[in-house]
């Protein structure tokens, strides 16, 4: 096994450990493992089957010679031989190679000795044999005489020349009393020798036959076999290798090649994103085993990690797309709650805060806050049934409908209430409903007047008094029945008072053992805050809040609003005198006071009491032409600007449609009607004009 | 408001102190009738004068009016409060004043 991945390697290294590699690699070493096995066996069982050849083939000539001799004949030549032998001296015997011993045998080689020498020769052609020596043994000399010596590629060799007896290495063959014998020569040659036994007429035995057969010629002979075969089987394994590898390629590696690399461009494809189902199902795979399946099932999962992709990719963007949509919608939403603090920088007679948090990302909590004119202020806290986008929805749909009701039906709170509940009672499909406490404050004289639909109570208190829950008469809920009758009650605010406005997220936030906050500790919580401002309550009402759920989840929509009256104070004022030309200077009297009070600089109180003499002169002498009438002036003077505000009931006139005069004209012909409005219009900021419920109303604005 | 004058010869100097409004600009009127009759020149003193408002301004033009068949009107002493209007009315271009 390599050391690394396969993705590590180099071409080489991978061609080495490819499988087409390793199977040929390990197909060769098997397959001469098997050569070598087979080769040891077979020429082990060949050499034995030659050496009993060979021992058979000595024994049978051997056994032949003895037949074919005539023992009487070979007796005289053996007995011949050896009394020469003995005749000899005995140091010419043991030098038998001497002339004078060969010529002492020479006396043998008669006719007869030769027919005897060829016959044996050819003997040993005709047998493949090494030689045929035939003598006679001689015990006490140790020593074998020959007498005919036939040998392989030799004349015939004299006769007389002895040689040392072979000693018998093996027991002797009990059936054929014959033991061929293999020894190892001085001259390296291994020779298969058979010996027989040759006797005369008489039965004596008169001479030794010694057959030999050369082990050399057998053994080259078996080498000469032996690497045919192994050739032969070399040969027949490579090609059988190398078809074996073919198949495999074809078969396997090929398949699994083809395979890898689908698994390659379908990862490349996928990195890149592009959706191309085809690399497994295009693959042709036919090979009816276990990688035609692998094939197959890769095919399958393409196809089912494809859907699966593309559903997903489907179900991701319609997530992405509801997550946008509903941040957009909380951002509709947020921005349809009034949150600038304080709300109207202006309004110096009331202070409004609100706190909002909604534990989802759209929520069906709400309060609004707006003025309905100069002098009434409405206050909404709502609660709608359900959470998220339906609650959102709803919550939208209600806002919208309480704001135009409480413009059409302006300061009557159950009116509104009613006008809403009917409405939304006529296509109320998911059968939702809304809590709402509506109230309206009548700025000038501090009294609030409010209807409840179904909302927690409000809890009232302020600088001066304690918190207290304010068990208010409570009407049903908005969208529940169709005709819920609400009604209105009022509530004098002094200055200084405080209404604290909730929905019930607030007293039902629990702590981590489950219990909720509950309405007792949220008075607590403001009376522990008092004296305070609206946003110092509320904050402290929150830090209270969230320290008592501490780690809990279930933080639910938490909105709150306090509204604290301050006064209508000196800043704002109102006087109604008889509108003849002498109740002039009351006017000019009191409205010069307040502006004093208010700060006004000099200048501005002299341009405003020339506009009072010019408007009020007017009314008073145009206004009721055949009665006595009243005029009204309403003075607001704040720190960076007053508005006069002067309502009659008379005559309806729009001075601000009057001619211009004009001021270019010399003397003589200059006439002073007209220039009173003019001289109005010049120094005022700015001068608005409304016929309203059977009165003029004329209202100038001078900033400073 | 109160009304000074001061006859020197044939010229006669009012002096105005307060407001001259709808209510008090009749009262000037007849003071500047008289003086007019007796004197060829006027002189209005406007040094303690808060405001005027358009009655007033009615009650100058006849004024100039009258002294322009004599030896002529002048407004003395106007301040700013009393100059814008008189300005923005085109009273100024009309009366010969002297700013204080």
């Amino acid at each position: 096994m390599p050391d690394k991945s396969v993705r590590d390697m180099s071409v080489f290294e991978r061609m080495h450990y490819s499988l087409s590699s390793r199977m040929f690699h390990t197909i060769l070493v098997f397959s001469l493992l098997l050569i070598l096995a087979a080769g040891l066996i077979s020429s082990w069982l060949f050499s034995r089957a030659v050496r009993a050849q060979l021992e058979e083939n000595t024994w049978n000539l051997s056994q032949n010679i003895s037949i074919l001799l005539d023992g009487d004949t070979v007796e005289r030549y053996t007995d011949k031989a050896e009394e020469i032998y003995r005749s000899l001296d005995p140091e010419l015997r043991n030098n038998p190679d001497s002339e004078e011993y060969r010529a002492a045998f020479a006396q043998l080689q008669d006719d007869q000795w030769t027919q005897i020498n060829v016959m044996l020769e050819r003997l040993v052609q005709a047998n493949s044999a090494g030689r045929i020596t035939i003598g006679k043994n001689l015990p006490d000399e140790n020593r074998f005489l020959s007498v005919f010596d036939a040998r392989e590629g030799e004349n015939a060799r004299p006769a007389g020349i002895w040689e040392v007896p072979v000693s018998s290495e093996r027991e002797l063959n009990p059936v054929t009393s014959y033991a061929p014998v293999i020894f190892d020569r001085a001259d390296k040659e291994l020779q298969c020798i058979g010996k027989a036994v040759l006797s005369d007429g008489a039965g004596r035995e008169c001479a030794d036959i010694i057959v030999g057969y050369s082990l050399n010629a057998a053994a080259r002979r078996v080498r000469h076999v032996m690497v045919q075969l192994l050739l032969v089987l070399l040969l027949i394994t490579a090609v059988a290798d190398y078809f074996i590898v073919q198949k495999m390629k074809k078969t396997v590696v090929k398949p699994l090649n083809d395979l890898s690399r689908a698994a390659e461009e379908y990862i490349e494809d996928k990195k890149d994103g592009v959706m191309v189902e085809h690399h497994f199902q295009d693959l042709t795979i036919k090979t009816g085993d276990e990688i035609e399946n692998l094939s197959l099932l890769m095919a399958e999962m393409e196809r089912d990690i494809d859907e699966y992709v593309r559903n997903l990719t489907g179900i991701t963007r319609e997530k992405e797309r509801i997550s946008t949509e509903l941040g957009i919608a909380s951002q509709i939403q947020e921005g349809m709650m009034p949150s600038i603090f304080p709300p109207f920088p202006d309004r110096t007679e009331f202070d409004l805060y609100a706190y909002l948090n909604t534990a989802k990302e759209v929520g069906g909590d709400f309060y609004d806050y707006y003025l309905l004119d100069e002098d009434h202020l409405a206050v909404v806290m709502a609660d709608v049934s359900g959470k998220g986008v339906p609650g959102a929805l709803f919550m939208m749909a209600s806002k919208i409908l309480i704001n135009n009701y409480a413009v059409v039906l302006e300061h009557d709170p159950a009116a509104i209430l009613a006008a809403l509940n009917r409405t939304i009672c006529a296509n109320n499909k998911a059968e939702m409903f809304v809590t709402i406490w509506l109230g309206i404050l009548n700025i000038p004289t501090g009294v609030m007047k409010a209807a409840n639909a179904g909302h927690e109570y409000p809890i009232i208190g302020g600088r001066e008094t304690p918190f207290a829950l304010f068990r208010d008469k409570h009407g049903f809920v908005i969208g529940g029945m169709e005709d819920s009758a609400y009604t209105n009650y009022e509530i004098q605010m002094k200055p200084g008072d405080q209404i604290f406005l909730y929905t019930d997220g607030i007293t039902d936030a629990m702590n981590s053992s489950g219990e909720m906050f509950g309405i007792s500790r949220v008075v607590a919580s403001l009376n522990a805050a008092r004296p305070c401002s609206p946003k110092e309550a509320l904050e402290h009402v929150a830090s209270d809040i969230r320290s008592y759920v501490g780690g809990e989840d279930q933080f639910d929509d938490i909105t709150m609003l306090m509204l604290e009256y301050l006064g209508a104070g000196e800043k704002s004022a109102e006087i109604t005198v008889d509108a003849v030309l002498s109740s002039i200077h009351r006017v000019t009297d009191f409205v010069e006071e307040k502006l004093e009070k208010a700060g006004c600089p000099h200048k501005v109180q002299m341009q405003i009491s020339i506009a009072l003499d010019e408007i009020l002169s007017n009314i008073a002498k145009y206004a009721y032409p055949d009665k006595q009438g009243k005029m009204t002036v309403r003075l607001r003077a704040e720190a960076s600007f007053a508005e006069v505000t002067f309502a009659d009931s008379g005559i309806p006139y729009n001075p601000l449609e009057a001619e211009t005069p004009d001021t270019t004209k010399p003397a003589m012909e200059r006439i002073a009607g007209g220039l009173g409005i003019f001289v109005v219009k010049k120094t005022m900021d700015s001068m608005t004009y409304e016929y309203r419920n059977g009165q003029n109303i004329l209202t100038i604005r001078k900033n400073y | 408001m109160v009304i000074k004058c001061t006859t020197n010869d044939t010229e006669t100097t009012v002096r105005v102190e307060g407001r001259l409004d709808t209510t008090t600009a009749p009262e000037l009127e007849s003071v500047l009738k008289d003086a007019g009759e007796k004197s060829d020149s006027l002189v209005l003193d406007f040094e303690e004068l808060d405001y005027l408002s358009s009655a007033g301004l009615r009650v100058l033009l006849s004024a100039q009016k009258m002294m322009m068949q004599k030896k002529g009107m002048k407004v003395i002493h106007v301040n700013e409060t009393v100059w814008e209007i008189l300005e923005v009315t085109g009273f100024s271009d009309v009366l010969t004043i002297e700013k204080s």
